[in-house]
Parts: structure tokens; sequence; C-alpha cells
């Protein structure tokens, strides 16, 4: 009996071994080949940037350039700086279509020679009131009576016009200056002798779904024309467009209810009026080689050549933005930014960027 | 107009001033070809190996042989004696034939033992007849060699008024105590009795062991320190008789330490950067499953055998440890299976083992693993080719 046990034990000792959960041994995983990198030559010098070798490292991030989202990622390991980026476009768009867009050909952004726009005291229908126009950029005093705009961005421009009568009224708008792909609309008013206000959105370029009309801050009407009856005295009126494309605008005037012509046109319909310059897409580069600096903004690139391969999601950024891969061939001349030599660039690069 | 002798001794002495041997390596290629080869040449382990279990297998098959040359050497001197060896009833019955070959016509007297107890006396139904000639006995003690004669003198006068019919143990014979050889050779005159030595492993029968040695380690390399790997098995099977041999068969459950065998794998994952992730897998134990088969014959209390171990790996008990960066991310332990080892082996094997009571054996087995066991270049070092192992082994046969 006693050895029926020794044969008991050795055979439940067994089967509980054998019959253990066993876990496998992964695979090697073999070294992956590197994802972001750059192989060009800049002039006659090759480089190559390699993200994860030589202490380069691929980073995206999104600029606010003038107001307009710059979706960019770089290169670098300090010595050595590759960045590229493009310009948002449809900007008054919530959320971005580049990706669509860069299935397109893409052009290079070049920086304009004169002013984009240009608006001054003469300029407003009733500039024979009026003795001065404080303008103001982003809150910041900029200008007096004319206003110079010479970068692409989108401004919110603050006018601050000063009657002869000694009197004075400001209202703000938000220009958008060297993009055209956004909607154009216009905010007229017409005043009556009893002082019935009728204000509606003219010259606009896409269908306007909704508008939402505030007097001086107060939310009044959901109308598409407002009607209104207004005190004698001057009021700011706004309208909150929402265009059928899905974009918005807000535009404000000024009214004078004293009916004395002491009223603010919507200046911001003078944008209609800008450089025929578009950035709406564009790329930019930016090179930091050999402690010199390139840009290609700076430099006619109205020949060069920018073709994306590919493009695909590939990651989310720690901000929760999608994060895309490119693959693009690039053909353009660069300039140095201290001596403006001006070089060719050719590149093909897998980069990402991040796009919200 | 024939040449002058100036004449040619300037043109000799022209033409050695110029010499234009021209060198090609072809040349000396071609005799180089030509030229005997000594080949050195390089013996193997496999070579010792084979010596090993081909000396091992011939002297199986010999070394009992002296003992019948012995016998011959009894009988050609005329004497009968009543000797039989040690724990082997082959060699016993071949003894018998000889004698009762040699002493026929011979005055013979048979009687049942006494023996060394009296119980084998009480169970006579399972003897053997061995044959004595007391007459000569005294006489003929004097020209034998040493063991015979130390034999017959022990066959006191006592004998003669007692005549003894030798046997084997009986089948109640349970135990032999450690050393009980020596009790055989006492000067109580009783009549020595050593064919009742038989141990169980030569009867049928069930057997357990378990065993535990070393073995040369499964990998080679500079950063490896440890040499051998130590196993550990249990097993458990059935001997039976085989003619003049015994076969073994059993089944069995074998570890082997593998403290030192390891993969060590880097990999740089790119991604914005780059990450290094260093895998490291340390090799702890491998458990497998062994059928060791094998031929023994039995020397008195001593036995040599040959034999072939299949196995086959179950699992392998692993530590995982990962770093990232140089930052620890994984340090568990488990077990995994055998994929990255060859999952069958096949390990012929030697043993010698000396019988500590009739079902008590101890041993020393020594072979070698035929399958190179690492199945992956993946480990650190160099795959040991048929690495040697050697085991103590206790077994102890059992009945039900």
């Amino acid at each position: 009996m006693k050895n029926y046990s020794y044969l008991v034990i050795i055979f439940f000792v067994s089967l509980s071994i054998v019959g253990c959960k066993k876990d496998l041994i992964e695979e090697p995983q073999a070294d992956d080949s590197p994802v972001f990198k750059i192989e060009g030559q800049l002039g006659q010098e090759s480089f190559s940037a390699i993200a994860g070798d030589d202490g380069f490292l691929m980073s995206t991030f999104i600029e606010q350039i003038n107001g307009v989202d710059f979706f960019a990622g770089s290169i670098s390991n300090g010595d050595v700086e590759f960045e590229m980026g493009f310009f948002n476009g449809n900007i008054d768009m919530n959320s971005s279509s580049l990706p669509n867009e860069l299935t397109e050909d893409i052009f290079f952004a070049n920086q304009p020679v004169g002013p984009l726009l240009s608006i001054s005291k003469e300029d407003f229908p009733n500039s024979s009131l009026i003795s001065s126009i404080n303008w103001s950029l982003n809150g910041v005093v900029v200008a007096q009576d004319n206003l110079v705009i010479t970068e692409p961005g989108r401004f919110l421009v603050g006018a601050k016009v000063n009657f002869y009568d000694g009197t004075s009224a400001t209202i703000e708008n938000e220009l958008i200056v060297g993009y055209h792909r956004n909607v154009y609309c216009q905010l007229r008013h017409f005043l009556g002798q009893n002082g019935n206000l009728k204000a509606w959105i003219d010259e606009n370029t896409s269908d306007v779904q909704a508008v939402k009309w505030y007097i001086d801050g107060e939310l009044v009407s959901n109308d598409l024309i407002f009607n209104t009856i207004v005190s004698p005295y001057g009021h700011k009126v706004t309208a909150v467009i929402d265009f059928v494309n899905g974009t918005h605008r807000t535009k404000t005037i000024w009214v004078d209810g004293s009916l004395q012509g002491k009223f603010i046109d919507d200046f911001s319909s003078f944008e209609s009026l800008g450089s025929g310059i578009e950035w709406d897409y564009k790329s930019k580069i930016s090179l930091k080689y050999k402690g010199q600096d390139y840009t290609s903004v700076s430099v006619n690139n109205q020949l060069s050549t920018f073709e994306v391969l590919s493009i695909q999601y590939y990651s989310t950024s720690s901000q929760g933005k999608p994060i895309y891969k490119i693959l693009a061939n690039i053909d353009c001349m660069m300039k140095n930014t201290l001596s403006n030599e001006v070089l060719p660039l050719t590149a093909l690069t897998t980069f990402a960027i991040e796009i919200k | 107009m024939s040449w002058t002798d100036e004449e040619i001794d300037k043109l000799f002495k022209e033409a050695s001033e110029q010499p234009s041997f021209e060198y090609k390596a072809s040349y000396f290629q071609a005799i180089e070809e030509q030229l005997p080869v000594k080949r050195s040449r390089k013996i193997g382990l496999w070579w010792w190996t084979a010596n090993v279990f081909l000396i091992t297998f011939v002297g199986m098959v010999f070394i009992g042989r002296d003992e019948l040359i012995a016998l011959k050497l009894v009988e050609k001197t005329g004497m009968n004696t009543n000797y039989s060896f040690l724990a082997n009833g082959n060699l016993t019955t071949t003894h018998e034939n000889a004698i009762n070959q040699e002493t026929k016509g011979s005055n013979i007297s048979v009687s049942t033992s006494t023996g060394v107890g009296s119980q084998y006396s009480e169970t006579p139904s399972y003897n053997r007849l061995s044959v004595i000639n007391e007459a000569n006995s005294i006489e003929q003690s004097k020209t034998t060699n040493d063991l015979l004669n130390f034999m017959e003198t022990s066959l006191s006068e006592k004998s003669v008024s007692k005549p003894i019919i030798t046997e084997e143990a009986s089948l109640d014979f349970d135990r032999l105590p450690f050393l009980d050889i020596a009790n055989h050779f006492n000067d109580s005159g009783e009549q020595i009795e050593l064919k009742n030595v038989k141990p169980k492993f030569v009867k049928n029968s069930f057997y357990i062991g378990i065993n535990a040695g070393e073995e040369q380690a499964w990998s080679r390399d500079k950063s490896i320190d440890q040499k051998i790997h130590e196993t550990f098995g249990l097993e458990m099977g059935y001997t039976m008789p085989l003619k003049r041999f015994t076969l073994s068969a059993g089944l069995g459950f074998q570890t082997t330490t593998l403290k030192e065998l390891k993969i060590n794998e880097r990999t740089k994952i790119y991604d914005f950067g780059s990450t290094m992730l260093d895998n490291s897998y340390q090799f702890n134990s491998i458990f497998a499953i062994t059928v060791p088969v094998e031929f023994s014959k039995s020397y008195g209390r001593h036995n040599l055998a040959l034999g072939i171990t299949p196995s086959v790996n179950i699992f392998t008990h692993v530590r995982h440890y990962q770093e990232i960066d140089g930052m620890e991310s994984l340090n568990e332990r488990g077990v995994t299976n055998s994929a990255l080892l060859n999952r069958f082996g096949l390990s012929p094997h030697v043993s010698y083992s000396l019988s500590l009571t009739e079902s008590i054996q101890v041993g020393l087995n020594v072979q070698m693993q035929l399958f190179q066991p690492i199945n992956s270049q993946r480990f650190v070092g160099e795959a040991t080719k048929m690495p040697i192992g050697a085991q103590l082994f206790l077994k102890k046969s059992i009945k039900f």
C-alpha cells in the first residue's frame, strides 16, 4: 500500500507541473527602422537627420502666427534643426482640413514685400465727422488714422474713432488678412428717423445659417435681418454669424441713435481690399545648419515644389491632437537670414506634424 | 663562321648578368598541392565516449567468464566445490552446469543446506543444487587459488557430518543486510553460501529511484561563470531478467538548473526619438520527462549497465527582466514552454551500481546528450554539443 502511494504522489506532482500555465517567451523585437528622418542637400552640402540617432528628436507643435495656426514639426539635436510646417487655411472654421489639403499640391508661403492691407480715416463714409482714429491690433495701439498690416494673419483690430464734437466711440472687429478661403461678409445697417434700426448681413460669400444680434452686449434677436428701435444715443451692435459651411464670423458696428452721423461702419469689410497674397495651407521651412539659419519664407519659391507623397495618421499628442506622418519630397530655395545667401534645398523627408 | 671561345664566354657572361626569373604564385600553389599533406587528427569527444561505451560493453560480455574459468580450474583439479557466485542466478546456473558435467560418476551427496540462516532451509522448493565432493575437499584446497582455497578451507569437518545442499535465496528472502557478504565467511564453520545473495534488481520487480548530479553547461561564453548544470531526477520503472542481462525500463522526471543560461536582447525602437529596450531571460531550470532504458549485468554486488534515455522537455522556469532606457520596467518569474530548447533529448549512458541490500542500489551514471539542448541563437554563448553529465543514483526495488 505504501508503494502505491509513491505512484499516486508522483502522478499528481507530475500532472500539476505539466499542466500548469506556461507563458511564451516573446519573439525578439528587431530593431525598428527610423520613423522620422530627413536626407537632403543644401547647396553642395549633404545633410541628414534621423530622429532617435545622434541626439536627434522629432517634435511637433502648433504655433500661433498672427492668430493663425501653424502646424509644424521639428527634427533637431541642438546643432542641426529642420523645421517644417503648414499654415492653416479656412481659418474661420473651427477645425482644420489640412490633411485633405496636403493630398494636393502644396506651395510655399512667401513673405509679402509690401503692405497687405491699409485702412485710413478717409476710407470711412463719415470721415468728415471724424477727427482721428486710434488703431490697435490685438489690444495694442499701433497707429493713428492709418492702419497698415504687412503680414498675413487674423487680427483683432480696434478702432477708437474720435469725432470732431469731442465724442468718441470704440469698436473691435476681426480682420483676416492674407488668407482668402474664409468667408467674407459685411454688416450693414440703416437707422430711420424714429430710431428704427435695421441691420443685416450683406455680400456674404457663404449662405448665412443663423445670426445672433447683440446691442451693447445684450442678446436681442436671432433674426437674420435685425429690426429694432434704439434710443438716441450711441450703441454697439454686434452680429454673431453662423454660415452654412460651418464657419463663424463676428461683426460689430457703432450706430448713432442721435442721427448725427457719428457711426462706425464695419471696417472689417476692408479685408477684401487686401493683397492677393494667400497663405492658406502654405508651407514654411526653416533650417539651422552649421550655425546658420535658413528660411524659405523670405525667398521667392513660386516655382518650388513641395510634393507630399503620403500622409497618414500616426499617433496622438500629449494634448490630444492628432499627429500625422508625412512623406514629402522638397525642392525649394532657402535664404540665409544673416547673409541673404540663397541656396537650393532638396530633401526627402518623413516628418510629423500635429494638427488640431 | 664558327663561334670563338671568347665569344661564347661573353655570351654566357652577358646572359648570366641579366637573370630574368618570372615569379608566378600559381607555380607555388601547384607545388604545394603536390606536397604530402599530414593532417592533424582531432579526436573528438565522441571518439572517447564511444570507446567508453565499447569497453564497457565488452567488459560486460567477457568479465563474467573469469568466474567460469575459475570454476573450470577447480574442476580440472578434480575438486568438487559448493561455492556459487553472488547475486547472479545466471552465473550460478552456468556454474552448476559445469559442475554437473564434470562430476558425472562422482560420489555425490545431496542434502538440504542449513545455509546462513535456518529460514533458508525451510523453503527448499526453489533450490538449485550444487555439488560437493567431500572426500577431496581438504587436499584439493591447497592447490587452488586463494579464493577457492579459502572457500574450501571453510568446509570444515562439520560439513562432512553435515552434508550440504546449497541453494539460492528463497522467495521469502526479503532483505540482505548491508555488507552481508561478510557473514558468509565467518569462523563458525558453516557452509559458505554466497549464492543466496540475489538482489531483487535481477528479478522481475518494480523500482523507484532518485538521482542527482551535474552536467556540462549548455552554452559556453566568456561571460558565463557556471560551467556545469545541476540535475535532479526521480524515476520509477520495472526490471526483468533477460538471459544473461537484466532489462529495466522506467519513467522519470528530471530537473536541470540552468543558472547561466540566458538570453540578452537589446532593441532600439524608433519613434519621435528612440528607446532602448533590454530584455533578459534568465533560465533557472528546465523540467523533462525521461524514459530510461538499460541493460545491466551483475557481478556479485556490482552492476554495470548500458542504456539510453529519451527525454521530452516539458517547460522551463524563467526570470524575465526588462529595462526601457535603463529603467526597470519588468521583473517577473514564471514558467514557459521550452520552445527555445530542443524538445527531445537522447542520452546514452553507462552506469555502475553497487547493491547495498537486496533491494537498494547506489551507483554512478555517466551520460551524454546526443541532441544539442539549445535550439536557438538567442542564447548567450555558443551551444555545447553533446554535453556530458554524471549522476549519483539510488534505486530501491519495490513489490506490490
